[in-house]
C-alpha cells in the first residue's frame, strides 16, 4: 500500500466512512438484508398467486419438481443407477 | 401434482443442474414450497459475512500498518511509509475505516438489487457463489487441502469455477519460491522457470484432489 493510500485511509475519506458507519452499522446492514430478503420472499408469493407473470424464476420450479421426483418414488418414476436403486429413489 | 402426471425433469432439456440441488431442496417438499429460497437468501446473508471477515481479516489488512517489518514487501511505498512516525491513534483510525470500509463493500453485495432479487426469485446462483467464495477463504488462509475440495465441489455445481484452479495453483507453486530475476532474459529460462512453478509436488498434490473430488462427485452423481 502506498503512502497516498495510507493517508487516504487514516484522513480523507475517513470522515464519510465514520459518518456512513455511525448510522449504518454492519449489524443493521445484515438485519436490513435479511428482512429484505424475507419480504421479497413473501411478496413473490402473494404476486405469483395472482399474477400470470411469475415473479419466481422458472428454475425454482424445475429442481421443485426434481425433488418432489426423487422422494416421491412410483412404478413408473424410479432411479436408474445402481446407487438410486439401492437408495430406491424416484428419478 | 403427482409425479407420473409430469413428464421427468430429466428428461426435459432444462435441468442442468447436479441432483445434489434436488436433495438439498428435500425441504421444499416437507415443510414449504419457498424452503429454497430462503436457503438462497441464506447464502446471500452468509457470503456477505464471509465477504466482510474477509476484507478486515486479509485484504484490506494486509496494509504496511499490519505488518511493518515484513521483509519480502520491499517496495517503495513501504519504505516512504516506515519514515512516517506512527501513532497509536493513526493506527486505530486506520483500523477503525478499515472495518467501517469493509463494511460499505459487503453492503455492495448485500444490498445489491442484483443479489437479493436473483436468490428470492429462486435462482440457485449464490449457493455456487458461497462456495467460490469458501474457496476462495480457504485459499487465503492456505488451507490448501480444504480449498481443492470446495473448489472440485465448485466445478462439481457449475463448471465455469474451474477458471480459478489455474490462479490458485500459479499462488500454491510460487509460495516458497524463488522470483523470476528481471535479468533473466533467455525464453528458456522463463518457461523453466513458469514451469517449476506450475508443475510441482504441491501444485500436483492440489490438483489431485480437486479433480479427484470433482469425478468422485460426477461418478456418484451418473451412478444414481
Amino acid at each position: 500500500m502506498s503512502l497516498l493510500h495510507r493517508r487516504q485511509l487514516a484522513g480523507g475519506h475517513a470522515i464519510y466512512d465514520r459518518i456512513i458507519c455511525s448510522f449504518l452499522s454492519f449489524r443493521s446492514i445484515i438485519t436490513i438484508s435479511i428482512l429484505l430478503r424475507v419480504a421479497l420472499i413473501l411478496y413473490s408469493e402473494w404476486h405469483d398467486a395472482r399474477s400470470v407473470v411469475k415473479y419466481t424464476d422458472i428454475d425454482y420450479r424445475v429442481f421443485s419438481d426434481a425433488t418432489h421426483f426423487i422422494l416421491n418414488p412410483g412404478p413408473d418414476n424410479h432411479a436408474t443407477g445402481p446407487i438410486g436403486r439401492y437408495l430406491r429413489i424416484g428419478e | 401434482m403427482s409425479s407420473s402426471q409430469l413428464e421427468s425433469p430429466y428428461t426435459r432439456k432444462t435441468y442442468r443442474y447436479t441432483p445434489l440441488l434436488a436433495l438439498l431442496l428435500a425441504p421444499n417438499e416437507w415443510l414449504h414450497a419457498s424452503f429454497g429460497k430462503y436457503l438462497f437468501a441464506g447464502c446471500d446473508i452468509i457470503a456477505g459475512l464471509l465477504l466482510r471477515n474477509l476484507l478486515v481479516s486479509h485484504i484490506l489488512a494486509r496494509s504496511p500498518a499490519s505488518s511493518p517489518s515484513s521483509p519480502d514487501k520491499a517496495d517503495t511505498g513501504i519504505k516512504f511509509a516506515s519514515k512516517v512516525p506512527m501513532s497509536g491513534s493513526v493506527d486505530s483510525a486506520v483500523t477503525m475505516t478499515m472495518q467501517s470500509r469493509a463494511t460499505v463493500l459487503a453492503s455492495l453485495h448485500l444490498l445489491s438489487p442484483f443479489v437479493f432479487s436473483i436468490s428470492t426469485r429462486g435462482s440457485s446462483e449464490s449457493i455456487l457463489s458461497l462456495f467460490v467464495l469458501l474457496t476462495l477463504f480457504c485459499a487465503i488462509s492456505s488451507r490448501w487441502n480444504t480449498a481443492a475440495v470446495l473448489l472440485g465441489l465448485c466445478t462439481h455445481w457449475k463448471l465455469y469455477p474451474v477458471i480459478y484452479g489455474v490462479a490458485c495453483l500459479g499462488v500454491i507453486g510460487r509460495e516458497g519460491r524463488p522470483k523470476l530475476h528481471s535479468t533473466e532474459k533467455s525464453v528458456w529460462g522463463r518457461l523453466k522457470w513458469y514451469l517449476s512453478v506450475y508443475i510441482n509436488i504441491r501444485t500436483m498434490k492440489f490438483l489431485g484432489i480437486s479433480a479427484g473430488t470433482f469425478f468422485a462427485l460426477g461418478t456418484v452423481m451418473y451412478a444414481m
